[in-house]
């Protein structure tokens, strides 16, 4: 069992300091698999300060995963290359120095 | 309670841990009425505005009542949330400040070579986030210009229409 299945356990657990302790770990974890989970305890927990907690906790993840994904697309192919070659320069400059 | 454990990997591309706004929308078209109810969760939960037509179109033509209903409550919020001008696009801006552009990055480096800044003290630090938070808002100004918001409200209203409306029959 990951450490993400086991705090989505936990968002069941009858004590809402339990089931906000499992939020606050599922939004470090960061993994956009327990979005769902965290959307149920933002549709249907009888806390509302814990559905306002899971709400944010949900967006978080989301635009962090937003951010990831355009940030492996943003850089085109002759981008990377130019990224590279200047890579590229400053390794053989600093090996002709040594 | 019991929650199930999320699914959005299972419909994410193989090995990339990543979601967005296409993965939930073609998550809503799903063969299984509970990926299409969580997904509408998802999408109220972190209020897609973009995914408003969409909702909308899973109400009004979804086989399976629950989903409706689900639908119903999911394009409420979403509507709400673009009334009151939310976006996903704009939040992203805010959560993440834009790197200076590069006239406002030569000024900046100018400024902090100045031999009387040492960025330690408490008026260097205001002086930093003082030109943090210009730049944020000259971003913010020039995105408004590029895209002006609400032009599609005409249709987004007649969407917001149905959603207030009464759900429609209930065969499942």
């Amino acid at each position: 069992m990951t450490s993400s299945e086991i705090w989505i356990r936990r968002l069941g657990d009858p004590d809402p300091q339990a089931r906000r302790e499992a939020i606050r770990q599922l939004e470090m974890i960061g993994d956009p698999a327990v979005l769902g989970p965290l959307a149920a305890v933002f549709a249907t927990d009888p806390d509302p300060s814990l559905r306002i907690f899971a709400q944010q906790a949900g967006k978080s993840i989301y635009y962090a995963a937003i951010r990831r994904a355009s940030e492996t697309h943003q850089a085109s192919a002759d981008e990377r290359q130019k990224a590279a070659d200047i890579l590229a320069q400053a390794q053989a400059r600093k090996q002709k120095r040594r | 309670m019991n929650y199930n454990t999320g699914r959005i990997a299972d419909h994410a591309p193989e090995g990339v841990l990543s979601v967005d706004l296409q993965i939930l929308l073609q998550r809503l078209q799903d063969a299984d009425p509970a990926v299409r109810s969580e997904t509408l969760l998802i999408l109220a939960m972190v209020e897609e505005t973009q995914a408003l037509q969409a909702v909308a179109h899973v109400f009004k033509t979804d086989p399976n009542a629950h989903v409706r209903r689900v639908a119903q409550w999911a394009g409420r919020l979403l509507w709400q949330a673009h009334q009151r001008g939310h976006s996903t696009e704009q939040a992203l801006r805010q959560q993440y400040a834009a790197p200076p552009k590069p006239e406002h990055e030569e000024m900046l480096i100018a400024e902090v070579s100045s031999p009387i800044f040492t960025g330690k003290s408490k008026l260097d630090q205001k002086f930093l986030l003082e030109r943090e938070l210009q730049a944020q808002q000259r971003e913010l100004l020039d995105a408004l210009r590029e895209k002006p918001t609400d032009t599609n409200d005409v249709s987004l209203s007649d969407l917001a229409g149905s959603l207030l409306q009464d759900a429609p029959g209930s065969e499942t």
